[in-house]
């Protein structure tokens, strides 16, 4: 077993918002995770679901409402930790008047990085990330896109240990993206642990050896991506119902089914439920167009899996107002 | 080492703000309005009025230290409450502390380089200073560093209270506390005749402990009487001095005390 390098229990935040901070908002709740060492780790969630909350509180700009968090074995805000760590914000911003070697050099000197090497890992990552052309020019006058990879040099500036990247790839276009994901594949290779949060789940599938899927502040799924993916293989299955029975006995084996055009499609989580689909199509009359063995994406699992918390929400909040 | 880097960034920022230039033309405006009073200054001496001439030409230091003195506490002011609030709000914070840098460094450093801006500031004004010294022949050559640092000082003053404060309120609560604190001789006038109401008195002890903590600007303005009128007992100036110094200390302290378990997110701004 590897050694972790970060590990977080039962974290829970709650913020106090409103007038006289009386309204309770649970962000994060009880979420526990371990990212081991040399492995790239993705933390996905809907907008609102609590990742950069999590990001915040792991770098210790948030303190826990209750739970703990370690950082090779430290609290967050340890010297060693941050000297180990390299971090990309979400909404980054640095200081506009400076370019981006200066911006570096100031960075590096926070890291207490010898000149020598300071010099040669500026030239070297601006290289790397596309920046030495426009070393002179201010960052106020950089794109969305050289700001990123900007933010992304300075995280890699001390050769990190530990990576943890807020939405790396947003801003980039196919190209940017494929050199961050070559970039991180680097770093993995070298030792390096990535933890990174993503709406870009076709990225994410490339490069991750673990996920964790959250929604609403609460962990929904962990595991290797094979775990999460390989649970959710199965059968889609396509027929025709023009009475409606096939549909209504779908329904109640709690299967989702779709419209498409004047077909309709459902899908079965293994080979006894696809056969028990088909048998439902024969019984109430329609017919049987598609059986396709397919593996999910890990964008389809992710839907499915916070669809099914959100549409389960909503049919609570409904049930309670009904009552 | 690390402190120093912050102090440097914060100063190259604000040497980039607007603020440098408002000086500058605040300067040009301070010496277009005592225009006029040279003007007439010039035309006394001429005509040999020796006894006009000297009261004008202490009017003219005189309201040129009020002018500048309250600038450069506008200036310290604007300084205090922007400094950290703006890192956060803008986000730069967030890269910056994410390096092997503790709190109490990010928030030393901050305050240096707002203190070095203000003394930037305080440089224009002196050589504005200077001019007016230079015009009005003034026999003040001997205590004019002294008048100048003392009106520094103010601006330090106003600067600390409102750079704690930023922190623990938000930004037009803190510049309104700011004043209120930093005027607080009219509350040291009022408590005492409050207190006598309900028939509490306070101990003279007590009055001088709060008053060494948190000197009333009073301190600033015994400092400077006893500076311009050219009385200068050392004792009680130097005990001002040690009282103001204390006081930006104690702000500096207390804006560190919020500080250091702040949860830090663009959204707490």
């Amino acid at each position: 077993m590897s050694e972790n390098v970060i590990e977080v229990r039962e974290l829970t935040k709650i913020f106090a918002t409103g007038w006289g901070r009386k309204k309770r908002v649970e962000a994060v709740g009880d979420l526990d995770l371990a990212v081991a060492r040399g492995e790239i780790f993705a933390f996905l969630g809907p907008n609102g679901a609590g990742k950069t909350t999590t990001i915040n509180l792991l770098m210790g700009f948030l303190r826990p409402t209750r739970g703990s968090i370690k950082l090779f074995s430290s609290p967050p805000e340890a010297r060693h930790v941050r000297s180990r760590t390299g971090f990309l914000p979400e909404n980054y911003a640095f200081y506009s008047f400076l370019n981006g070697p200066q911006l570096l050099d100031f960075f590096g000197r926070l890291f207490r990085i010898p000149d020598r090497l300071r010099r040669s890992r500026i030239e070297q990552l601006l290289g790397q990330l596309d920046l030495w052309e426009a070393r002179n020019l201010r960052i106020g006058k950089y794109s969305r896109g050289m700001r990123q990879r900007l933010g992304i040099a300075q995280a890699l500036l001390n050769e990190p240990e530990l990576l943890i990247l807020d939405e790396p790839t947003s801003g980039f276009d196919p190209l940017g993206r494929r050199m961050v994901r070559q970039l991180l594949l680097q770093l993995k290779q070298r030792g390096s642990s990535i933890f990174l949060s993503s709406h870009i789940l076709s990225e994410v599938e490339a490069i991750c050896d673990r996920v964790a899927i959250v929604n609403r502040g609460k962990m929904v799924r962990q595991g290797s991506l094979k775990e999460v993916i390989g649970s959710h293989e199965g059968i889609e299955i396509t027929f025709t119902d023009p009475g409606g029975s096939v549909r209504s006995q779908l329904q109640e084996l709690n299967l989702k089914i779709s419209a498409v055009s004047e077909q309709f499609m459902t899908f079965a989580g293994d080979e006894a439920l696809g056969q028990h689909v088909v048998d439902a199509i024969r019984l109430g009359g329609g017919t049987l167009r598609a059986y396709l063995p397919v593996a999910r994406t890990l964008e389809e699992v992710f839907i499915d899996l916070v669809g099914d918390q959100e549409r389960a929400r909503v049919s609570n909040t409904a049930g309670r107002e009904e009552q | 080492m690390m402190v120093w880097l912050i102090a440097g960034i914060v100063l190259r920022r604000l040497l980039r703000s607007k603020l440098l230039g408002i000086t500058l033309v605040i300067a040009i405006l301070i010496f277009a309005l005592l225009s006029s009073s040279l003007l007439m200054l010039r035309n006394a001496r001429s005509a040999g009025d020796t006894e006009v001439a000297n009261q004008l030409s202490a009017n003219v230091i005189l309201s040129a230290l009020a002018l500048m003195g309250f600038f450069a506490c506008l200036v310290g002011l604007a300084n205090g409450v922007t400094v950290i609030r703006r890192e956060i709000r803008e986000g730069t914070i967030f890269s910056v502390l994410s390096k092997p840098l503790t709190r109490a460094e990010y928030l030393l450093g901050s305050y240096i380089g707002s203190l070095v801006y203000l003394s930037f500031v305080w440089i224009i004004f002196g050589l504005l200073y200077l001019g007016l010294v230079y015009l009005t022949r003034q026999p003040m050559g001997k205590l004019l560093g002294l008048i100048l640092l003392a009106r520094w000082v103010y601006s330090v003053l106003m600067m600390s209270v409102a750079f704690f404060l930023a922190l623990r309120f938000n930004a037009w609560i803190a510049v309104v506390l700011s004043v209120v604190v930093y005027n607080a001789d009219s509350l040291y006038n009022i408590f005492p005749p409050l207190l006598r109401l309900v028939h509490v008195e306070l101990p003279d002890w007590v009055k001088g402990t709060v008053l060494f903590l948190f000197p009333s600007t009073n301190s600033l303005d015994v400092l400077f009487e006893s500076l311009l009128k050219a009385r200068l007992n050392p004792a009680p100036v130097q005990w001002a001095f040690l009282s103001l110094i204390d006081y930006c200390a104690i702000m500096v302290l207390l804006a560190w005390v919020v500080f250091r378990r702040q949860e830090l997110s663009p959204s707490t701004e």
